[in-house]
Order: C-alpha cells, then sequence, then structure tokens
C-alpha cells in the first residue's frame, strides 16, 4: 500500500509540476477532454449546474446526465419532470467534481455565480457560463438570451426559438384570458414567504416583474431590489397599495399562509380583507422561460377563479 | 370617535397596523431587551462573573439551534411549542458551559471563553444544516440577528407573562442572589444551598433567554453590556441592580430597534436589531474587558501521578507519521460516488488522482497550519481554550472574503485569498493594539479577540442577511472549501507553512519563555513584547492562509495543540511536530469524511472538523482535573 | 580547560565593594493612571547587604522591587545601577547581573525542576547560543546549593510550596547575578519552610557576595535576618538604617501606626516585635 501511494505521489509530483508549468496542459490531462475547438452542436452527455439550465434543457428535450441539486428540483421547480436517470451531482453551490467526472460529460453548463470553480471543472471537461438569473440586469433579458445560448450549445436552436415563441403565445392566452375576466392592469404583489414576518416581494428586473407586465397586470411593488430582483419586507409592506392582490410563490404550506395572513395585521391587508390572497402551486422564481409559462399560467388561473377563494 | 389604540376599526389599515404590529413591537422590544438584561444581571451575579451573559454563556446559540432542528423536522416538532425546544437547546448548551466551568472554579474568563467555543460550535453546525436545507432555513438568516417585526400581540403577552414571573422570582430571591455574588463560603455560612440556589436562579435566567430568543431570535450583548453599566453606577442592593438592569435593557433594546428600522428605512433593506445591538455590543465588552481585572495565567493541569513526567518521544511522532500517511492514502486512492464506492488503481486514473490531490493535499496543510496557529497562540496567551478561531483572526479572513465578493464584487480566488488575509492580519492589529494597551491581562486579550469576532460576524450577518442568495454560496467558501485549492496554492501554503516551523523551531527558546507569561522571562533578559508579537504574526499568517481552505471554525487550531498535550507531547519541538501531525490527521480525514459520507452531497471539510473537534473538546474539558494548588 | 568567562561574555564586574551603593534612586516615583503608587524616592541601597522592605499592603514595595528589576519605568526621576543609569544596560546584561523573582512565580505546570533552573542561563546563551560544560555546572550548582539536587527531573507542579519556592532561587542562582530581588518569597510558606528559605537566603548571601533585596511582612524575621531595613508608607520612604535603629516600639509604630512593643529574650536571641 506505502509503496503504491509513494508511486502516486511521485506520479502526481512530476504532472504537479508539469501543471505548474503550463496551466494549458491541464486540460490536456483530462482523459475525456475531446476536440477543443469543435463549434459547439450535438454534445450528448451535458451536466447542469443550476435548475434554470436544468429546465431550459428538459423544455428543449435535452435530458442532460446529471445535474446539481436534482432532489431539489423536483421539490421547488418540478416541471418539466425531470428523468429519475439523471443523476445527482451534489449541492448547486459545491458540485461534486469526481460525480461529474464519473458521468463523463462532453459539457459543463455553468454560471457566473460558480466562476471560482470554473478551472476545476474545465480541468473535466469544456464548461459554457449561461447565467439566467441574478445578473443586476433586466432577468428575463437574461433568461432569453440565455435560452438561445443554450439551443445553440445543445443544437437545438429552432427549439429554443420554438419555446421562446411558446412563452409569448402563452403570456398573450394567459393576457387576454385576465383581460376578458375584467383584470387587465390589476395590480399585483408577487411575494415568497420566508417567516411570518418576512416576505421576499418580488419587483422590477425579476422574471416575475416581466411577467406580470406580459399579462396587462401591474407590479405593486415599486421599491429597490436586489440583482436577483426581490427585496425582503415586512407583510405590512403589502398594505402600500389597497388595491392590490397579493399573489404568493409556491410550494407553500397552510400553516405559513396563515403565520402571515392570519393574523390581526394579516386579516387587515386590504387583500386579504378583499379576499384577493392567492396560493400558486409550485412556482420557481429563478428559473427559464418554462417556469415563466407556468408562473404567467399559474397567476392567471389564480386570478380567474377568484370565486375558489384560494387565500385563506 | 373610535382612536383605534384598544380596538381598532378593521378597515382603516394604519389603525390596525399601529395596534398589532408599531404597539406590539414597542412592547415586544422593550420586555425582550428587559428580559435579556435581567438574565444577563442574575447570570453575572450568582456566578460572580462581569462576564457571564446569555451570550457568553451559549445561551442562545443552544436555544437557536433546537429552533432549527425544529424548523427541519417539520409537522413532527410541533408536539411540543418552540418555546420547549428552545428552551431544550438552551439548557442543554448552558449545561455544557456550567459543567466545564464548575471544573474550573467558575473563573470569569475561562467560563466566557467556553461559552464562547459553545456559541460557535453551533453556529458552525446551523451552517451545516442551512447548507443542505437552504430553501427551508432561508428564515435563519434574519431570524438568527433578531427581527422585531409583529403582526398580533402573541409574541408580548408571552414574553410579558416569562418577563413578570421571572422578575417577582428574582427580586424575591435577591437576599440570596445577594449572598451568592459575595461569595460561597459566606452564603453557606449562614445556610444557604449555594449550588440549589445557583442552579435554580441559571435555570431562571437561561428560560427566560429562551422564551426571548423563541419570540423574536438571537439579540446578542444587551444581556451582557447593560448589567455592565449598571454596576458602574453601583447600585445599592441586587434587587435593585436587576430591577435597573432590566429598565435599562427594554430602553437598549427599544433604541436598537429604532435604529434598525431607520436603516431598513433608509438603505431599503431588512436590518434586524440584533445585527444593530452586536454592533454596539462588542465594543461595550471592549470596554468592559479593560476594566476587568483577570487572573493572567489561567492555571493548568499538573499531567503527572509520581511527580514526573513521561514525555512521549520519537515513538508517538513515528506513530503519528505513520496515521497520517494512511489517512492521506485513504483520502486519496479512496472515492466515492453514484456508483458506490472506489478504489483507485494505482496505475489507473490519473486524472483523478490529480484532481483529488489538491485538495487532500490542501486540506493536510491547513490542518496543519490552523493547528501550529493554535499552539502559538496558547503559548502567546497562556489559555488552553485560546485558538486563532476564538481570536477573531478567523474572523478577520472570513469578513475580508465577505467584503470583497459582496461589496467589491470580486470573485476571482487570489482576490478572494488575498482579501483574507488583510482581514485576518486587520482582525490581529487590532487585538496587537489592544494587547498593547493591557499588558499584563493576556487573558483579556483573547476575549477582546472574541468580541472582535462577534462584531465581523455582526456586520457578516447584516451583509448576509441584504444579500439573499449569494448568500448561500458565500457561506460555501466561507465553511472552508478544499474543492477550489489549485496545487500551486498547495505549493505556496507549503512553503509558508515549512518556513514558518523552521522560525518556530530556530526560536524555541523565546517560544518556550513566552509559556511562563511576560515577568519572569522579562526579569531573564526575553524581549517579551516582541517575540509575542512575532508569534502573533505567525499565529494571524497561517490562521488566514487555512481560513479559505477550511474556513473559520474548524476548531483544529483549539483540539491540535490540547490532543497533543493529551498525548504527553512536552518539550517543545515534539509538542510542534505532534500538533502539525495531529491538525493534518484530523483535517485530512475531515475533508475525506465530508467528501465521501454524504457522496454526492459534499459537507466542507472544516465543518465536520468542527463537529468532531468539538465533540473531543468537550470530552478533553470534561475529564480534566484542574491543579488547585496556587504558588 | 575552563575559564570563568567566556569569549563574548561579560562577566559580571564583580559586586562593588560593600558599602558602595548598588541602587541609587534620584527622585524616582511612579504614577498610574493619574494615581501615585511611589513618591519620587531619593535612597541607595548598600551593596553586598541583606536588605528587607517593610510596610504594610498598598506602601509600593513591590513596586519599588518591579522598578529596581526593570519591570516597570520610574515615571519620574531616575535609577542608577552599579554606576549607570538603569535603562542603559542591554535586557540579556542586566539580567546577567539582576534576578528577579515576582511574589507570584509562574506555574510552570510543563517544566522540571532543572528545567527551571536551566532557564537562568538564558541571560548568558540567549535564543541560540549552544549550552557547554559551564552551563550545566551552573545549573547543577544551583540545585546542589538549594538543596533539589536530586529533585532535578521532578515536575514543578509536584513539588511542595518550599521546593517550589527553592528551584526558582535555583533558576536565579544559575543566572549567577550579582543581586536579588525577591518580592515577599515567604508570603505563601508555613513557619518552617519561611526559615528554611530565609537561611537558605542569608547563607547565599555570604557564599555568593550576593546582594538581596527582599520585601517581607514579617518584621520579626526581617530583624533577625537582614542587615539594612528600609520602611515604606505611603509611597515614601520612613526609615532606612540597621536593625538595631528600627526596633523601638516608637519607630515601628509610627511605621505600621499601631502601638507596637519589643522584647529582645536575653542578650544574643532574636528581637520579637508585638503589637500591643
Amino acid at each position: 500500500m506505502t509503496r503504491r501511494f509513494v508511486c502516486q505521489l511521485v506520479f502526481a509530483a512530476l504532472a504537479g509540476l508539469t501543471l505548474l508549468a503550463a496551466p494549458a496542459g491541464a486540460r490536456a490531462a483530462g482523459p475525456e477532454a475531446g476536440p477543443a475547438s469543435t463549434p459547439v452542436s450535438g454534445k450528448e452527455r451535458i451536466v447542469v449546474m443550476e435548475w434554470a439550465g436544468l429546465e431550459t434543457l428538459l423544455a428543449l428535450g435535452v435530458t442532460p446526465v446529471g445535474a446539481a441539486d436534482a432532489g431539489g428540483y423536483r421539490e421547488w421547480v418540478s416541471t418539466p419532470a425531470l428523468p429519475e436517470a439523471v443523476a445527482e451531482v451534489g449541492s448547486r453551490q459545491e458540485p461534486n467534481l469526481e460525480e461529474l467526472a464519473r458521468l463523463k460529460p462532453d459539457l459543463i453548463l455553468s454560471h457566473a455565480h460558480l466562476r471560482p470553480l470554473k478551472g476545476k471543472l474545465e480541468a473535466i471537461a469544456p464548461v459554457e457560463d449561461v447565467t439566467l438569473n441574478g445578473t443586476g440586469t433586466d432577468t428575463y433579458e437574461a433568461v432569453l438570451e440565455g435560452t438561445r445560448r443554450i439551443g445553440a450549445l445543445t443544437g437545438k436552436a429552432q427549439a429554443a426559438e420554438a419555446l421562446i415563441d411558446s412563452a409569448d403565445t402563452a403570456f398573450e392566452a394567459d393576457a387576454s384570458k385576465l383581460a376578458a375576466a375584467g383584470l387587465a392592469g390589476r395590480s399585483i404583489y408577487f411575494v415568497r414567504i420566508i417567516d411570518g414576518n418576512a416576505l421576499r416581494v418580488h419587483g422590477k428586473g425579476s422574471v416575475a416583474g416581466t411577467v406580470l407586465s406580459r399579462l396587462g397586470l401591474t407590479n405593486a411593488y415599486q421599491g429597490t431590489v436586489n440583482e436577483w430582483g426581490f427585496a425582503t419586507v415586512e407583510p405590512s409592506a403589502l398594505a402600500e397599495d389597497p388595491k392590490a392582490a397579493i399573489v404568493v410563490a409556491g410550494p407553500v404550506r397552510d400553516d405559513q399562509m396563515a403565520a402571515v395572513f392570519d393574523t390581526p395585521l394579516g386579516r387587515a391587508l386590504p387583500a386579504v380583507r378583499a379576499k384577493a390572497v392567492h396560493g400558486l402551486p409550485v412556482t420557481w422564481t429563478f428559473g427559464g422561460i418554462p417556469s415563466a409559462i407556468h408562473m404567467a399560467d399559474a397567476i392567471a388561473a389564480a386570478l380567474t377563479q377568484r370565486s375558489a377563494e384560494t387565500g385563506n | 370617535m373610535r382612536l383605534g389604540l384598544f380596538d381598532p376599526p378593521e378597515d382603516v389599515f394604519a389603525a390596525v397596523m399601529f395596534h398589532y404590529a408599531t404597539l406590539p413591537r414597542i412592547v415586544v422590544s422593550l420586555v425582550a431587551g428587559a428580559s435579556l438584561g435581567l438574565a444577563g444581571a442574575a447570570m453575572q451575579a450568582v456566578l460572580r462573573n462581569p462576564l457571564a451573559s446569555p451570550t457568553t454563556l451559549g445561551v442562545s446559540a443552544g436555544a437557536q439551534f433546537a429552533l432549527a432542528l425544529a424548523a427541519l423536522a417539520g409537522p413532527a416538532a410541533t408536539v411540543l411549542p418552540r418555546e420547549a425546544w428552545s428552551l431544550c437547546g438552551a439548557l442543554a448548551a448552558t449545561g455544557l458551559v456550567y459543567l466545564i466551568g464548575r471544573r474550573t472554579g467558575f473563573e470569569p474568563a475561562r467560563l466566557a471563553l467556553a461559552g464562547m467555543a459553545i456559541t460557535l460550535f453551533l453556529s458552525a453546525a446551523s451552517a451545516a444544516l442551512i447548507l443542505f436545507n437552504e430553501q427551508q432555513l432561508a428564515f435563519l438568516f434574519l431570524w438568527g440577528s433578531g427581527h422585531l417585526a409583529q403582526s398580533d400581540w402573541t409574541s408580548a403577552t408571552i414574553l410579558i407573562a416569562a418577563f413578570v414571573a421571572a422578575l417577582a422570582a428574582l427580586i424575591a430571591a435577591s437576599r440570596a442572589i445577594g449572598l451568592l455574588a459575595v461569595g460561597d463560603q459566606l452564603a453557606a455560612s449562614v445556610g444557604l444551598k449555594t449550588e440549589t440556589a445557583r442552579l435554580a436562579v441559571l435555570l431562571l435566567a437561561v428560560a427566560l433567554t429562551a422564551c426571548v430568543v423563541t419570540r423574536i431570535g438571537v439579540v446578542g450583548f444587551v444581556g451582557l453590556a447593560i448589567p455592565a453599566i449598571v454596576r458602574l453606577c453601583r447600585p445599592r442592593s441586587v434587587a435593585r441592580s436587576l430591577l435597573a438592569s432590566a429598565v435599562l435593557g427594554g430602553l437598549a433594546l427599544f433604541a436598537a430597534d429604532a435604529l434598525a428600522q431607520l436603516s431598513s428605512e433608509l438603505t431599503g433593506r431588512l436590518v434586524p436589531a440584533g445585527a444593530v445591538t452586536a454592533l454596539f455590543g462588542a465594543p461595550v465588552l471592549f470596554v468592559l474587558l479593560s476594566r476587568t481585572r483577570l487572573p493572567a495565567r489561567p492555571h493548568q493541569p499538573a499531567g503527572h501521578t509520581d511527580g514526573r513526567f513521561h514525555d512521549a518521544g520519537l515513538g508517538l511522532l513515528a506513530g503519528l507519521a505513520a496515521t497520517l500517511v494512511v489517512v492521506a492514502a485513504a483520502a486519496l486512492l479512496i472515492g466515492r460516488t453514484g456508483a458506490g464506492w472506489e478504489l483507485l488503481a494505482p496505475s489507473g486514473d490519473g486524472a483523478l488522482f490529480l484532481a483529488r490531490l489538491p485538495r487532500v493535499a490542501g486540506a493536510l496543510l491547513a490542518g496543519a497550519a490552523i493547528a501550529l496557529s493554535g499552539l502559538l497562540v496558547q503559548k502567546i496567551v497562556g489559555n488552553d481554550l485560546a485558538s486563532p478561531e476564538l481570536l477573531g483572526i478567523s474572523n478577520g479572513a472570513a469578513a475580508g472574503i465577505v467584503f470583497s465578493a459582496l461589496v467589491l464584487g470580486v470573485l476571482s480566488r487570489t482576490a478572494l485569498l488575498l482579501s483574507g488575509i488583510v482581514g485576518a492580519l486587520g482582525a490581529t492589529l487590532v487585538v496587537l493594539w489592544f494587547a498593547r494597551r493591557h499588558r499584563d491581562q493576556i487573558a483579556a486579550v483573547l476575549l477582546a479577540g472574541i468580541a472582535l469576532g462577534v462584531f465581523l460576524d455582526s456586520i457578516i450577518r447584516i451583509a448576509l442577511a441584504t444579500a439573499s442568495m449569494q448568500a448561500v454560496a458565500l457561506l460555501t467558501w466561507l465553511s472552508g472549501s478544499s474543492v477550489l485549492v489549485s496545487l500551486p496554492e498547495v505549493l505556496g501554503l507549503g512553503l509558508l507553512l515549512a518556513a514558518t516551523v523552521a522560525v518556530v523551531l530556530a526560536f524555541r527558546r523565546p517560544v518556550a519563555l513566552i509559556d511562563l507569561g511576560a515577568e519572569v522571562p522579562q526579569a531573564l533578559g526575553l524581549k517579551v513584547r516582541a517575540v509575542q508579537t512575532g508569534m502573533l504574526a505567525l499565529a494571524a499568517l497561517l490562521a488566514s492562509a487555512a481560513t479559505m481552505v477550511i474556513g473559520p471554525l474548524s476548531f483544529v487550531g483549539l483540539l491540535a495543540p490540547h490532543l497533543a498535550r493529551a498525548l504527553r507531547a512536552r518539550r517543545l519541538a515534539v509538542q510542534v511536530a505532534a500538533t502539525l501531525l495531529l491538525g493534518a490527521i484530523v483535517m485530512t480525514l475531515s475533508d475525506f469524511v465530508g467528501r465521501v459520507a454524504m457522496a454526492p452531497w459534499q459537507v466542507p471539510g472544516g465543518l465536520v472538523a468542527g463537529l468532531v473537534g468539538s465533540l473531543g473538546f468537550i470530552l478533553l474539558t470534561s475529564r480534566r482535573r484542574v491543579a488547585g494548588a496556587g504558588a | 580547560m575552563e575559564t570563568p568567562s567566556i569569549t563574548g561574555e561579560t562577566a559580571p564586574a564583580g559586586p562593588p565593594a560593600a558599602g558602595a551603593d548598588l541602587f541609587r534612586l534620584n527622585g524616582a516615583g511612579y504614577i498610574v493612571g493619574g494615581t501615585r503608587i511611589l513618591a519620587p524616592l531619593d535612597l541607595a541601597i548598600p551593596a553586598g547587604r541583606f536588605v528587607a522592605l517593610l510596610g504594610h499592603n498598598g506602601s509600593g514595595k513591590s513596586t519599588l522591587l518591579s522598578m529596581l528589576g526593570r519591570q516597570l519605568v520610574p515615571s519620574e526621576g531616575e535609577i542608577v545601577f552599579a554606576g549607570d543609569a538603569i535603562g542603559r544596560y542591554g535586557s540579556r546584561e542586566f539580567a546577567r547581573r539582576v534576578g528577579w523573582l515576582p511574589q507570584q512565580p509562574p506555574l510552570a505546570a510543563s517544566m522540571t525542576v532543572a528545567e527551571v533552573a536551566r532557564l537562568g542561563r538564558y541571560p548568558w546563551r540567549g535564543a541560540f547560543g549552544r549550552h557547554g560544560a559551564r552551563d550545566e555546572r551552573a545549573v547543577a550548582d544551583a540545585l546542589d546549593r538549594v538543596g533539589l539536587a536530586t529533585m532535578g527531573e521532578r515536575a514543578m507542579t509536584s513539588l511542595s510550596g518550599g521546593e517550589r519556592q527553592r528551584a526558582w532561587l535555583a533558576m536565579l542562582l544559575a543566572q549567577e547575578p550579582a543581586c536579588l530581588l525577591l518580592d515577599e518569597p515567604t508570603a505563601a510558606l508555613d513557619l518552617k519552610h519561611q526559615l528554611e528559605v530565609l537561611r537558605l537566603l542569608s547563607s547565599l548571601k555570604e557564599t555568593h557576595d550576593l546582594t538581596i533585596v527582599m520585601a517581607i511582612h514579617d518584621v520579626g524575621m526581617a530583624v533577625r535576618f537582614a542587615d539594612h531595613l528600609i520602611a515604606l508608607k505611603a509611597g515614601r520612604t520612613v526609615f532606612a538604617g540597621p536593625p538595631e535603629a528600627l526596633t523601638k516600639p516608637d519607630v515601628l509604630s509610627a511605621i505600621y501606626d499601631l502601638p507596637i512593643g519589643t522584647v529582645r529574650p536575653g542578650e544574643t536571641g532574636p528581637t520579637i516585635v508585638y503589637p500591643l
């Protein structure tokens, strides 16, 4: 055992020195590096580091071989459904590089927030950074651009355009459905519950903000937001626009809804008094086009089913 | 006309808000602050320790951690009210601190150190929970720093009831508390069952704190600073001092929350009140320390039976080196993926081996570095509970990293590394400046370091509370990420470590002399200040480099020198070698376990070491016999 | 071949002739945080004497000793040691001539008796100098002299209070100084061990030609062993002179603010001091 270890150590030291001398050699050292400068198309074995990229791949009909926090995806994003065969590669913050290497990917779909890890990922396979969320710019623009890039990388450019078109179609259909119900221009707070006294409200630059405006609705929250397009506020902030309805992103449990809206303060919120609080099914607020379509449909369905009394 | 004060019209939101949000928030801030002040004053009196408080005895951290666990357990945890969970956690943490304290005669500095060590451990454990449950535990960031927003009178009612009951009981017991505050012998001589009385008062204070934590989260330092301020006014009786602490505590938290709301208003971000109290509380601890006489050098255990030492020699070092080789070989050769356990073939996958090598070597070297840093710090401070984790050095590195990542938007590893080193050196300079002003009270320097660490931590908390998703990513780097280590970094770390070891061994006589404090070495012609400063600078350098790889809370710096001493490494050269080897073994093993235990998910090695390390530390402490005889 | 002096070292220039002043305080006082601890003192410590510092708690004994041992720098005035300003000596050079011990020496829990004694060679060898036969002999002699020759391997914490105090004395002797500064070396000891340590000091003074300055509470012990007494009261010198001059009821009463009587049973017996 020890001798074997020593051999390994010597080998590693030599290889390490080579690595130091020529950092570019690192890629060549990886056995699966493949032809480095092939124009990207028809990649077969993709591993994706983030849920927005994952749902976009799935929507384009590409099944990756591995995804970060696949379990979490099933709980927090859920559609498009993730096949069981897709391997889990660890958390989204710190993916398991050995698991990644075992999957022998020919493309790693990463993003800007994992930039510190890029060198390590590149030692395994070619890496493409596609950042759909948290860019500090108009998120939906980033989503559109990212979707097109993912389409180009996977040889599904047309499918990507079709996906984007389908979003436009869905937005229009939902918008006319809402208009027909007399809800055009209705102002909406789009929130996720953190705890009884703290909420994330999505504002300018968020996917939710874009979806609301494409549905012909008004985003009731006009305050400052972070680079992900939301702000953390107390429930009383939801009274600023007395005419607004409240839409709560799912998954959300009844006790969480009650902790915010079934308190003396919550019951006095204009939206609650008007029975205009709507809990949505699973809605991922930092997703791609599929999540945006899903979000639009869910909002439209919730608002037009007012009589069903969703909230409370 | 209805004023809306007691029965607000439901259709006027402003009235409802005033009645159900604004008023209860004011009441909660007053009563919670009063409760913390009261609890702190009672603890300080019965432990005769100006440094005792809900924060420094681990009460708040214990309650918070138990609540996080309960939140994760979901519906299963609802069989008991939240207060019960929080009380269990608070009692467990405080009980541990109490047991450690009883063995050391409740020596002030040592007790506070034990409490802070457990607090830091629990925050490591919370960090581990958050890593795996980021969505469910998103609230922990806010609530962990004391968010006072209210939407009904529930919290206010519960807090008032708890406060009134505790106040009545403590005032009724104020004579017994007064006796305990004077001294056990006197108290016992007038027929007081001192241990029972002390435990009863502590239990009451812990329960009150647990109640506050359940309702509003962790609000640090009110319980420490307020009774200290009250003491400056020399109250004439215990009852008065308790009452004054309660009143002043209420006002302090009220003011802190007003400040928090104001800054929330100005920045457009939610600033929790607890973060504000930590900001002003940590400097108060600084001032407090400079006024408290602390024993310069706590007594250390004897560690011999027949009056002679049985020193470990080369046998121990050879054994440790062999262990390290086995552990490192296992870490290098054994892996686990979705496909199951894998043994790396010797001639096989060179790429995989190469990918693993920097990580294993990085953990190994960082463990050795933080261990040596811990040994140096313990020698300077003369306290075996000292470590870079507790001196604020690691927090300084973490603060530097967070600052450049969040404020400057830097994500390059080299830049982060540099800012970490700058942060650690900055923190060390502050501690050194403090040390210079308080020559004889080196234990005070240690607590000043802790105060600095908490201060920096509260800044990090504010940054993270407002930074959302990136916060979780940052947490990964802060927990130590051996994944990111590259071979050049390993080489750099190795060189730094080798140079430091060479310096320490060359100067082994002065380093060994420092073990005797300041006076005798100075009388022997040693330039004490220069040696202490040099050792602290080395310790800071090692700690900041290691923090990048294994995070600020590994506790290896605390544990490895302990283990070395327990294994009878007594002479300095042997002690240094054993400490290095032990640190390397613990960290390599921790990183390995973290890599494979929950594969493909990975637990940062620093967290594994922190969890295991504090367990070992507690075992060590509880086995300890303290030499009672003075000179 | 061994000579007492080794190249590169300055051996102590030998104690100044008895009667000359080893220390001389010229208006040296100490103030901390605005509080005066020690009034500006003009005082001489004669060489070759066994000097006892008397005075009740807080009278400034420890502060004076700390200033003499360079643990504290006077806030005003100056101290002259062997003809030169005390601050002019290098730190190890000074340690080769003056040995100082605090009232409570460190616990030294992880050290043996011999290791403690060997610390006394630091002023001679510093951080890097090799320990030679001369150092070993100095350490062995010191241990022998304090009666701990057979206990060198014992852990410090396994010793009795008197033995521990003697181990620290061995460290001071290994320093081969001309002067010992001791802050209440008998404070923590019972009567038997007090006598043991004071007898040892007394004989060391003779055999090693030492000047000893010692703070002590027990006036009886002081007049019995010391040959020069200095009494401090509230930071001022109130007495300096031989034991015979001190052991008068009116002098003692003035020092201690207490009516004090003295009696000397027989012509040669020690003087007994007692409060009335």
